[in-house]
């Protein structure tokens, strides 16, 4: 004896009911595509800490990330064994034609971060052709900027780049020496580089810096390490901190204070407002279906196929639901691209791992909120639900 | 000796209250017999349906079918029982809105191993059978009261139960549509030889069955 559930009335509940259920299934859309924009948001905050390279130190100034170090301090890190290159950037601030257009630009050597992020370097997490690279290292005026950057302002090899100064005093013009793409998700792509050295000629050789950055042997304890950059320069005027790249992303991350989290509860209470919205269709259908019930407990379909069959139902609305509010998500953000959140996030991007974990979400959701009327209909006896008919 | 059913005890809470529907009926139907329960409103013969039908549970007694105790038996062996022996023909059609006819047919026939195919020989032997082999791809919405009713009976035999209960199969229906159905009962349980149980309130219908059965008050009081 089969004891099967008749699947096929799952698929005729949904098309005579079709108001109710895409009211659910859009229900259910809503509150997973804003659980898909909370929960990237979350993942491009900490995605700098995620992504950071586990052999490489960031140095700064121990009285703060504010207060710059002489560049000399790099010979005296690169002495350090373990350290296999160094290279420092400069925050230069300044203005774009106009106070609002924003976008990050770091004072660079070019030579150095070519070895740690570029074409030399093993990660390769600034992706920029060799050609490029050696016209942005020959070219003092030269500059580079991120694949983002350039779709937003236009700016292609070649263009004129004019930046005014207030850090750092002074009308600079840079050249475009070629538009860079990321290789790791922490490495944005709306910044722009441009070289140190002319920056501190324009500034009359103050040779300072911001960080430095060095990049490890694997081989080598970077705790050691560490501590033996800091004893370098402890007993100087320019006492140091140094901390691995995850901590120093972290650093930034926790400027945000408990805004992750924050995101994550409204992120919960959306999922709640989804599961109450199926779980209230989800009964109203039990209600609906209670004599149907009974006529198929009349016929011998026995309490499991029941049970299997109205627990479907709600998966299968809510994963609808689901997969097309994560798929508009993905369609929206990762191919249309939205100039507001550019702005905070310039690779704002629904990851594979976002979108499975939202379509997964709604599949629980689905799950739970079928499985209370389930059990009602499943548990119901057979006269009592036939008493109900007509 | 098809349904033997021995001292059965069956009584409902309702509120505070215990009603004792049926009060140590005894009752036998042999197989190929039309036998039809009558009695006022309250005397307990729905109630002997559902518990024949193994749908409901008595308080005490036996009931047995072929011999095979239902008594005791866990509501997953009373469904798989009732698949295989058992066709219900109810008042009100209780046939799946969403459903054609066709599907509406077919669904007893999912719990068996036939293959796709076989089934829909079944189902239009059945449809065939109560003429309606044309109206298939109906919703019981399209349908008229006697076709609903027709349809169910076409659901009732497309297994080849055992037997067949119906509960008031008229008692939603027109006289001409009553008449059709009756006939129909009749031409089954004449062709086919089936046992049938029929609750009924009508004495011009109590008249097709073999037999009558009267009870008041849960227990039987005449038997002819």
């Amino acid at each position: 004896m089969k004891q099967p559930v008749p699947w096929r009335l799952l698929f005729a509940h949904l098309r005579r009911s079709w108001f109710r259920t895409t009211l659910t299934a859009a229900g259910v859309a809503l509150a997973i595509f804003l659980l898909v924009l909370l929960q990237t948001v979350i993942t491009e905050l900490q995605s700098g800490v995620k992504y950071a390279g586990r052999s490489r130190l960031i140095t700064t100034s121990a009285v703060s990330l504010f207060v710059n170090l002489p560049e000399k301090l790099h010979q005296g890190i690169e002495g350090v064994p373990g350290v296999v290159a160094v290279t420092h950037w400069t925050w230069f601030g300044g203005v774009y034609i106009d106070d609002k257009n924003m976008f990050a630009r770091f004072a660079v050597d070019p030579p150095t971060m070519r070895r740690v992020y570029g074409d030399l370097s093993a990660k390769k997490e600034i992706v920029l052709s060799t050609p490029e690279w050696e016209a942005f290292e020959s070219d003092r005026r030269g500059c580079i900027v991120g694949a983002a950057l350039a779709r937003q302002f236009g700016f292609k090899v070649g263009d004129r780049i004019p930046l005014k100064g207030n850090i750092w005093p002074g009308d600079y013009e840079f050249t475009v020496c070629g538009v860079y793409s990321r290789g790791s998700p922490q490495i944005d792509e709306s910044t722009m580089f441009f070289h140190w050295k002319y920056l501190d000629e324009t500034v009359g050789r103050r040779s300072v810096v911001s960080i430095f950055v060095a990049e490890l042997d694997p081989e080598f304890d970077a705790g050691r390490i560490t501590n033996e950059i800091d004893a370098l320069f402890e007993s100087s005027e320019n006492r140091t901190r140094t901390q691995t790249e995850a901590a120093f992303n972290q650093s930034f991350v926790s400027m945000w204070g408990n805004v992750p989290a924050l995101l994550g509860m409204i992120g919960g209470a959306v999922l709640f407002a989804a599961f109450m919205i199926a779980l209230n269709t989800m009964l109203l259908n039990a209600r609906d279906r209670r004599s149907e019930t009974g006529v198929l407990k009349a016929l011998g379909y026995p309490d499991r196929a029941i049970f299997l069959l109205n627990v479907s139902e709600g998966i299968v609305v809510c994963t609808i639901g689901g997969a097309a509010g994560a798929f508009a998500g993905w369609f929206i953000f990762n191919h249309i691209g939205v100039d507001a959140l550019g702005r905070f996030f310039p690779s704002f991007i629904i990851t594979d791992e976002t979108f499975a974990f939202a379509v997964g979400t709604s599949v629980i959701v689905g799950l739970v909120a079928g499985i209370v009327p389930a059990v009602i209909l499943a548990r119901i006896r057979v006269i009592d639900a036939l008493s109900r008919f007509g | 000796m098809l349904i033997q059913v021995r001292g059965v005890v069956k009584s409902y809470v309702k509120g505070s209250e215990t009603v004792l529907v049926l009060d140590g009926v005894d009752l036998d139907v042999d197989a190929g017999e039309w036998v039809s329960l009558m009695g006022p409103s309250g005397s307990g013969k729905t109630t002997l349906l559902n518990l024949i039908g193994g749908l409901d549970v008595p308080d005490s007694g036996s009931i047995c079918v072929n011999d095979d105790e239902m008594v005791g038996r866990t509501n997953a062996e009373l469904a798989a029982w009732r698949s295989r022996n058992v066709g219900y023909i109810f008042q009100l059609y209780n046939l799946l809105p969403v459903l054609d006819a066709f599907q509406n047919v077919e669904m007893p026939l999912l719990l068996t191993n036939l293959s796709r195919k076989e089934r829909r020989e079944h189902v239009m032997t059945a449809l065939d059978l109560v003429g309606l082999s044309d109206r298939i791809d109906h919703y019981p919405a399209q349908l008229s009261g006697g076709q609903n009713q027709r349809v169910a009976i076409a659901r009732a035999i497309v297994a080849d139960p055992a037997f067949l209960l119906a509960d008031e199969p008229t008692g939603d229906l027109d006289r001409k549509s009553a008449e059709d159905v009756l006939n129909l009962l009749q031409d089954l349980h004449t062709r086919f030889k089936k046992a049938i149980v029929m609750v009924t309130h009508d004495p011009h219908c109590a008249e097709r069955a073999d037999r009558l059965v009267h009870l008041e008050k849960g227990v039987i009081v005449a038997d002819t």
